[in-house]
């Protein structure tokens, strides 16, 4: 694999993000800013599950996913990009790893939260209880969740072994 | 980039006299990731609701009740204290790296519009301020670390 990340930073794209011009800080920046406004979007989500807000009905919360699924795809592609840029230094990191996964789980429950507790019919009273119990433990996992992609993900500066193919990080 | 006097500032002198200054100094290794994370959820919560709630003012979501969602507002308030305090601690510990940092010094003019605004929305509401303001801050704050000297990177 040393190889192939080698040659992928010799590519003209992955030289030209890390090199002096502002490529790198401009998307580093945008995908700090995406990660606050998916964690932060996700997290109001959850306080309304877990009882702030309730004047506004929880069903109407998913008028907000748009922003996740907006800002999620720009993500991606500022994500490559940096990978793209360090892909040795992220691989090599396994706090990486951990972040990816979580962003995963993160979505997944974005996703669980919407077909089982924004979309629940309230109308059906029996299962009612069922569906708040649901909802809280699915929220309380969910800020959980978001919280630990920031924190791997800003904790990724602090961790890495290689810089580059070659390059040690400086911890 | 940015240029600093060749001597401290008495300001300076006194906050790198300081037992916070030296608090940082002596634990920073584990304990200035931990804040920088603290400060990375802190801005989340504040987009996250003001964010959210400045979303549904400029019209998305127009089903929901702006007075009814402005009570995750004091999330985002807290999430901004969160940052000022862990902001008042970074400064602490590299007060020469923030004040002469053109980034940072634009981020606090930002959160100082921010804040007038914030005050003057409840009178005469600017659409779109809040929002820009904020984005405008986590901008300046993600790049202040590129114009560091290159040493200190």
């Amino acid at each position: 694999m040393e190889g192939f990340f080698g040659w992928l930073e010799h590519t003209d794209l992955s030289q030209f993000i890390r090199g002096g011009s502002f490529a790198f800080p401009l998307i580093l920046t945008a995908h700090v800013l995406g990660a606050g406004f998916i964690a932060g979007t996700g997290s109001a989500v959850a306080f309304r599950l877990l009882g702030v807000a309730r004047g506004v009905p929880a069903a109407l919360f998913e008028r907000f996913y748009p922003v996740l699924w907006g800002v999620l795809a720009l993500n991606i592609v500022s994500g490559l990009l940096l990978l793209d840029a360090y892909p040795y230094k992220a691989f090599t990191n396994p706090l990486f790893y951990v972040k990816l996964s979580l962003v995963a789980l993160g979505v997944y429950l974005a996703i669980r939260i919407r077909d089982g507790v924004l979309r629940a019919p309230v109308w059906q009273m029996t299962s009612r209880h069922a569906v708040l119990a649901n909802a809280k433990i699915l929220a309380s996992l969910s800020l959980a969740c978001w919280a630990g992609v920031l924190i791997a993900g800003r904790l990724l500066a602090y961790t890495y072994k290689w810089l580059l193919v070659g390059v040690p990080g400086g911890f | 980039m940015f240029t600093e006097p060749l001597n401290p500032e008495p300001w300076e002198l006194w906050i790198r006299a300081s037992a916070l200054h030296h608090f940082i100094s002596a634990y920073g290794q584990w304990l200035w990731p931990a804040l920088q994370s603290i400060h990375y959820l802190g801005f989340s919560l504040l987009l996250g609701t003001v964010g959210l709630f400045d979303l549904r003012v400029l019209g998305m979501a127009r089903q929901i009740a702006p007075a009814k969602l402005h009570r995750l507002i004091p999330f985002g308030t807290a999430g901004f204290f969160v940052n000022l305090t862990t902001g008042v601690i970074f400064f602490f510990g590299f007060p020469e790296q923030y004040f002469y940092n053109p980034s940072f010094q634009l981020l606090v003019t930002f959160v100082m519009i921010a804040g007038v605004n914030a005050a003057l929305f409840y009178v005469t509401p600017a659409y779109g301020t809040s929002l820009s303001c904020w984005i405008a801050v986590l901008v300046c704050g993600r790049l202040i670390t590129f114009f560091r000297p290159p040493v200190l990177h």
